[in-house]
C-alpha cells in the first residue's frame, strides 16, 4: 500500500493525503505486529506517510491557489472553468484512483466533465449543473465566486473521503449485517413444541406468552373450527402486535473466548478477576489471595495480552515454587533475569508463546534455577538443538519433567536426553521440527550403525558443525569433546519414564522404529501419545502396544491413520483379555480423527474400559460409526444382523452393559450421526457427563437434552 | 424454633450486620453448610447430627471480612438470586462494585464460594 502511495503521489503530485490522517480503525494485533511496533517499524512508516501527507497537501494548495488567482486575472471564464474543473476532475479521477472503493466517486466526476463542457448530458446532480451553466453565462461574479466553489466542493469531497473509509465500510457494515438480519438463521425465533401435533417449529416475533403454542398448521385447522371471522381478527391482532416489535436475537457472548464462558451468571470471583485484570496498571500487588485465583488471573491477564516486564513482578515472589505464565511473548531477557532473581526457587517453570527466549536466556535459566524439576516451555523456537543439549547437561539429572513444544529439539539434544536425564517421568516433545524417526530411536537401545555412532561425541560433534555450515550460522554455543566427561556412555532406557507424549511429529516416523521404543519402555509407561504417527499400523498396534503396554492409563492415537478399525477393534478386545486378571482400563482416550473406526472399536472400548473412562476424544470420527456405535457409551451393545434382503440391516441389543458412568468430557464433534435422541440415551447412564463437543453436528438441537452442570460446546443453535 | 426461621444475620468483623432471607444466602456454598440442619456424621452405626452452631442461631460471624465488603457480598448475593434464571440475557446488568476493593472482595469470595 505504502509503495502504490509513492507512486501516486509522484506522478500527479496531488493527493488528498487521507492515509496521513490517523486511521483510527484498528484490527487484532499479532505477536509480530505488537513486536515491530515495539521496535519503532511502523512509526517509522507512520512518521513516513505524514511528511508525505503533508507535502502533497501543500502543492495542492499552492495549485489551487495559483488557479485562483489565474481565473482572477481576467481570462477567459469558460476556460478557467473548464481549467478547474478540470482539475477538479484530476483530483478526484487521482482519488478514485487510490481505491476501489471509490468507484462512485469517479462515476460522479465523469458525468460532470460533459456538463462542465457542453452541458449537453442530462445529469442528476443539479448543483453542480448550475455552476456550470453560471460559468457558461460567463457572469464575472460567477468568476469570482467559481474558485471558491471549487474548493469548497473540493473541501467537502475531501471531507468525505478523509473518512471515506470507514463511511464505507460502516455502510456495507449495516447493509451486510442488515442481511444477516433478514436471514432465518439471525432472525433468531424459538423452537416451540406444538401443544396440538407435538411437532416442532420455529416462532418467529412476539408471542403473546398466555397464547396457546401452535404451529401453523394446528393454528390455521384451529382457526377454520372456531370460524373465519374470529381468525381474520386474531390475525389482525397478530400483525399488531408483531409489527412494531423487533426481538433482538440473544446472541450468547462467546466472544470473551471459552475461557470465561459459563452457563449462568460470572461468580463473583470471576467477576473481581476480570476487574482487577482490566485495571491492571493500578494494582501494585496481589497480597494474599489463593494460587488459583492467581492462576485464573494470570490467564485472563494473558489473554488480553497484557503480560509484560511491569506486569511481571506481580507473579513473581521468592515463596513460589511454581510459576505459570501464559503468554510470554513481551517478556524479554529481563523479565528472564527477573525470574531467575525473583524466584530462584522454584520448581516447576511453565511458560507458553516463549518467542523471545534464545539459548543464552534458556541456559541462565537451567544454570540459576537450581531447585527446577519440572520444565515445559511451549513455542521457543529460537532456541535450538544445542540450546537444549546445553540445558539438558546442566541440569538434566534433576528434572522429572519436561516437556517442549514447537522448539529446535532435535537429534543431538534428544542424545543429551537419554544421557543427562535418567529421573525423567514426564516426557514431551511435541510439534518439533527437527524431531524425527532418528531422534525417536535414541529412546531405544541402538542397533544400527549410525545409531551406534550417535553414541560417540566426537559424531555427534561432527553433525553439529555439518548442520552449523549448512545453515551458515552458528547459534553461539560450542561444545567440546570434553563436555561429554569420560568415555562413552553406554545406552541406558529411561527407566522412570512414565508419560511419553510425542504428538504430531512433523516429520515421518516409522513403524519399526515407533515399535523398537514401545518395546524398551512400554511396560512401565502410563500416558502414550503418538497422536499424528501416521505410519504405525495394525502390526504395531497388535503386536507391540498390545504385547507391551498394560498399564496404560491414557492413549492417544489421534490421527493414526494407517490403523485399521479391525486392529483396532481386536487391540481393546485383547486389552479386555489381559484386563480381566488386573481389572483396569484407561481413563482417557483419545481416537480422533481416526476417520474410518466403526462402531465394534467404540464397543470393544467400552467393554475393556467403560467403568474407567472419564475423557474421550471422538472428534471426526464418522465415516463408518453409527448411532448404534454411540449408544455403547450408554452401555448397550447392539449387534448388526443382515436383514432379510442385502440392503435392509437391523440392529438387535445384545447386552446391556453398565456403560461408561465415569465419563466426564466426551468430543463428538463431526460425528454426524449424534443426535438429540442418542445424547438422551447416553446420559441417562453417564451421570457424570459435564462437557460435550458437539462442533458440526447437525443434529444436536436446542432439545438437546439439559441439566445442571452440563454444557455444550459448539452446538449449532448456541452460535448461530 | 430459630431453626425455621427465613432470615440469616451475618456479622461482620467491624460489628455491621447484615440480614438476608435464606434462601438468598444460601447461593454461598460455605453459607449452605454452615447452615445445613442435615449434617450428619456417622460413628460407627449411630448416625449423630452435628451441624454448627451457625445453623441453630442463624448468625454467622465473619471476623476477617469488613462491613464494606460483606455489604457488596450481600448485594451480590441478591444480584444473583434476582437474575440467577435470566441466563446471559441482555436484561441481567453489570454487578458494579469499586476496583480498590476488588481484592478484597476477590478474597472474600473465594472464601464464600460464590
Amino acid at each position: 500500500m505504502d509503495n502504490y502511495d509513492r507512486t501516486r503521489g509522484g506522478t500527479d503530485g496531488r493527493s488528498s493525503g487521507r492515509r496521513g490522517q490517523g486511521n483510527v480503525i484498528k484490527g487484532p494485533h499479532s505477536a509480530l505486529t505488537d513486536y515491530l511496533q515495539e521496535i519503532g517499524v511502523s512509526e517509522h512508516f507512520r512518521e513516513r506517510r505524514r511528511r508525505e501527507a503533508e507535502e502533497r497537501e501543500a502543492e495542492e494548495r499552492q495549485r489551487s491557489e495559483a488557479a485562483a488567482q489565474a481565473s482572477a486575472e481576467g481570462e477567459q471564464t469558460a476556460d478557467a472553468a473548464l481549467a478547474a474543473d478540470m482539475q477538479q476532475e484530476e483530483i478526484s479521477a487521482a482519488e478514485a484512483g487510490t481505491s476501489s472503493q471509490s468507484a462512485r466517486v469517479r462515476t460522479r466526476s465523469r458525468a460532470y466533465v460533459p456538463v462542465a463542457a457542453a452541458a449537453l448530458d442530462p445529469v442528476d446532480e443539479t448543483e453542480e449543473v448550475v455552476v456550470s451553466v453560471a460559468d457558461a453565462e460567463a457572469d464575472t461574479e460567477a468568476v469570482e465566486e467559481q474558485p471558491v466553489k471549487a474548493k469548497g466542493k473540493k473541501g467537502k469531497k475531501k471531507k468525505k473521503k478523509g473518512n471515506d473509509d470507514s463511511d464505507y465500510e460502516n455502510e456495507d457494515e449495516a447493509n451486510y449485517r442488515e442481511g444477516l438480519n433478514r436471514s432465518s438463521a439471525r432472525k433468531g425465533g424459538r423452537m416451540k413444541e406444538c401443544e396440538v401435533c407435538g411437532k416442532r417449529f420455529l416462532q418467529r416475533g412476539e408471542h403473546d406468552e398466555s397464547a396457546r403454542i401452535l404451529c401453523a398448521m394446528c393454528l390455521n385447522s384451529i382457526n377454520k373450527a372456531v370460524g373465519d371471522q374470529k381468525a381474520v381478527s386474531k390475525r389482525a391482532r397478530e400483525t399488531v402486535t408483531r409489527a412494531p416489535v423487533k426481538q433482538k436475537k440473544r446472541m450468547k457472548k462467546n466472544a470473551g473466548g471459552l475461557l470465561e464462558y459459563e452457563p449462568g451468571l460470572p461468580s463473583l470471583q470471576d467477576l473481581c478477576v476480570r476487574a482487577i485484570a482490566k485495571n491492571l496498571d493500578q494494582v501494585e500487588s496481589f497480597g494474599d489471595i489463593t494460587a488459583q485465583s492467581l492462576k485464573k488471573l494470570c490467564r485472563i491477564i494473558c489473554k488480553m495480552r497484557t503480560l509484560d516486564e511491569q506486569t511481571l513482578g506481580l507473579f513473581l515472589g521468592p515463596d513460589k515454587s511454581s510459576l505459570t505464565l501464559y503468554d510470554c511473548t513481551k517478556i524479554t531477557r529481563t523479565g528472564i533475569q527477573r525470574i531467575i532473581n525473583e524466584c530462584a526457587h522454584i520448581q516447576a517453570l511453565d511458560l507458553e508463546y516463549c518467542g523471545r527466549m534464545d539459548n543464552t536466556a534458556l541456559i541462565d535459566l537451567g544454570m540459576n534455577l537450581t531447585n527446577l524439576t519440572s520444565l515445559r516451555l511451549d513455542g521457543a523456537f529460537l532456541i535450538s538443538d544445542e540450546g537444549w543439549a546445553a540445558l539438558l547437561r546442566d541440569c538434566g539429572p534433576r528434572l522429572t519433567s519436561f516437556r517442549v513444544r514447537f522448539t529446535g529439539f532435535g537429534l543431538v539434544a534428544m542424545r543429551a536426553l537419554t544421557v543427562h536425564c535418567p529421573n525423567l517421568v514426564d516426557l514431551c516433545v511435541s510439534e518439533c521440527i527437527d524431531f524425527d524417526d532418528d531422534c525417536l530411536a535414541t529412546l531405544s537401545a541402538p542397533i544400527t550403525d549410525f545409531e551406534e555412532q550417535m553414541q560417540e561425541p566426537e559424531r555427534v560433534l561432527r553433525l553439529l558443525s555439518d548442520r552449523r555450515d549448512r545453515k551458515g550460522k552458528s547459534s553461539g554455543i560450542s561444545m567440546h569433546p570434553r563436555d561429554f566427561r569420560g568415555s562413552i556412555p553406554s545406552w541406558k532406557p529411561l527407566s522412570k519414564l512414565q508419560k511419553l507424549d510425542l504428538a504430531r511429529p512433523h516429520k515421518p516416523m516409522s513403524s519399526q522404529t515407533a515399535s523398537r521404543v514401545i518395546r524398551t519402555l512400554g511396560a512401565q509407561l502410563r500416558v502414550l501419545d503418538l497422536s499424528g504417527f501416521k505410519d504405525i499400523d495394525d502390526l504395531f498396534i497388535l503386536d507391540t502396544l498390545d504385547a507391551h503396554c498394560q498399564n496404560l492409563e491414557e492413549l492417544y492415537l489421534n490421527e493414526c491413520v494407517s490403523i485399521t478399525p479391525g486392529a483396532m477393534a481386536q487391540f481393546f478386545h485383547s486389552q479386555r483379555q489381559k484386563a480381566k486378571v488386573a481389572s483396569k482400563g484407561y481413563r482417557r482416550v483419545g481416537l480422533g480423527r481416526c476417520y474410518m473406526l466403526t462402531d465394534s472399536v467404540i464397543q470393544e472400548l467400552v467393554l475393556h474400559s467403560g467403568a474407567t473412562l472419564t475423557w474421550l476424544d471422538l472428534n471426526s470420527v464418522d465415516d463408518n460409526l453409527s448411532k448404534y456405535g454411540l449408544l455403547a457409551l450408554s452401555g448397550a451393545i447392539y449387534k448388526r444382523h443382515a436383514g432379510e434382503n442385502d440392503d435392509s440391516e437391523e440392529y438387535v441389543l445384545e447386552k446391556q452393559t453398565s456403560g461408561c458412568v465415569n465419563l466426564e468430557e466426551i468430543d463428538l464433534s463431526w460425528v454426524r450421526c449424534t443426535t438429540d435422541s442418542t445424547l438422551d440415551l447416553i446420559l441417562e447412564r453417564c451421570k457424570k457427563l459435564e462437557t460435550i463437543k458437539v462442533y458440526g453436528c447437525p443434529y444436536v438441537t436446542a432439545f438437546a437434552p439439559r441439566r445442571p452442570g452440563l454444557r455444550y460446546i459448539g452446538r449449532e443453535c448456541d452460535t448461530l | 424454633m430459630s431453626s425455621e426461621a427465613k432470615h440469616v444475620k451475618l456479622l461482620s468483623g467491624d460489628g455491621f450486620s447484615f440480614i438476608l432471607d435464606k434462601k438468598v444466602a444460601e447461593q454461598s456454598a460455605t453459607i449452605r453448610n454452615m447452615l445445613d440442619m442435615t449434617r450428619s456424621v456417622s460413628r460407627g452405626d449411630t448416625q449423630a447430627a452435628s451441624m454448627f452452631t451457625e445453623a441453630l442461631t442463624n448468625e454467622i460471624k465473619f471476623p476477617e471480612i469488613k462491613g464494606k465488603i460483606l455489604e457488596k457480598l450481600c448485594q451480590y448475593l441478591i444480584y444473583k438470586h434476582r437474575y440467577s434464571d435470566e441466563e446471559s440475557s441482555e436484561r441481567v446488568p453489570e454487578f458494579d462494585f469499586d476496583l480498590e476493593i476488588s481484592l478484597e472482595l476477590l478474597v472474600a469470595a473465594d472464601y464464600l464460594d460464590c
